[in-house]
């Protein structure tokens, strides 16, 4: 039997943005891959840590982690299946923050040899994997702009706007609804709120029909009311085709 | 885990908890409460009214356990 393919969601969330060849694709499936499973709550990698490969969430939840000294923390980025989450170590070397499965999460290291090998072949596919960092910059701006200066529900309703539209790409959402598997501490340290904040927006949220969160499922009543409530522009998740 | 209810008054609304917050003691419902009413501070945007008062009163399944004010008004 062969082994499933790592790629095949980065593949098909990156053929929205520029077309791949076959032999780009070819290579990626050629690449040695090592697949693990991460349960959740698991640190895939650790803050501080020297990496010689790189992991893409082939399954499940991941997040990316700093922690302040008191023992708070921060999570600056959610990552669905399909995203390199963890190709920024390629180039850092050493690790700034860490990677933490928030739900049971199949991921998949390549080492950094055969990345290497990979961008040294093929330039545009070293463009395409160059894209996906410049992205998850793009989604760390919008994240940002949240935290200083979105009011609480309108930061709550451009994360369902941005994870449904993420999640769409990969063939995740049906019906307008999508799994969220997190927990209430693990939303509040997402949007740099309280939980109590958090509950009281997802309580208004729902009154006002704009998203429903329940049991781990999130659901969005009228998608186009809620993007212009939450004031979200897709454009920076940059789903549009052009040569790159 | 103890279940803590969290109800406030602002701008003369009234909002009753009544899904409640799991959090392992009053400790954490104190860091819990200052944080979210620091919160609903923070959003009040030039909202609030001379001679209103804003409250959070935390409720453990027993009874009340904290409550939270804050008052404006003229004094010239």
């Amino acid at each position: 039997m062969s082994s499933p393919f790592a790629f095949e969601l980065f593949v098909r969330a990156m053929s929205l943005r520029d077309d791949m060849a076959e032999d780009e694709v070819a290579a990626l499936k050629s690449l040695p891959v090592r697949f693990e499973k991460m349960p959740k709550g698991v640190e895939i990698i650790a803050d501080h840590a020297r990496a010689d490969h790189s992991c893409i969430i082939t399954k499940g939840l991941a997040a990316r982690a700093v922690y302040t000294a008191d023992g708070e923390r921060q999570l600056t980025a959610l990552h669905i299946p399909g995203d390199f989450v963890d190709l920024h170590a390629f180039l850092l070397k050493i690790m700034d923050h860490s990677v933490v499965a928030m739900s049971d999460c199949d991921v998949a290291f390549v080492s950094h040899r055969s990345l290497l090998e990979i961008f040294t072949r093929y330039p545009h596919l070293g463009r395409i994997f160059w894209l996906s960092t410049v992205v998850d910059a793009a989604i760390q701006r919008a994240w940002t702009t949240s935290l200083g200066r979105r009011t609480a529900a309108q930061s709550i309703g451009h994360l369902v706007c941005e994870l449904h539209a993420r999640l769409s790409a990969i063939g995740a959402v049906v019906g307008n609804s999508f799994p969220l598997p997190l927990t209430q501490q693990e939303l509040a340290d997402l949007l740099g709120m309280s939980i109590v904040h958090v509950n009281r927006k997802l309580k208004e949220l729902r009154a006002d029909r704009l998203v429903r969160m329940e049991d781990g499922q999130v659901h969005i009543p009228n998608v186009a009311q809620l993007r212009e409530f939450s004031e979200f522009d897709p454009i920076y998740l940059n789903f549009f085709k052009e040569p790159r | 885990m103890q279940k803590y209810f969290f109800h406030t008054v602002a701008n003369g609304v009234a909002t009753h908890d009544e899904d409640g917050t799991a959090l392992p003691d009053e400790a954490a419902a104190w860091h819990e409460a200052s944080s979210a009413f620091g919160e609903m501070i923070k959003e009040v945007d030039g909202e609030m009214q001379i001679g209103s008062e804003w409250t959070m009163q935390v409720e453990s399944e027993s009874g009340p356990v904290f409550v939270i004010t804050l008052t404006s008004s003229r004094v010239g």
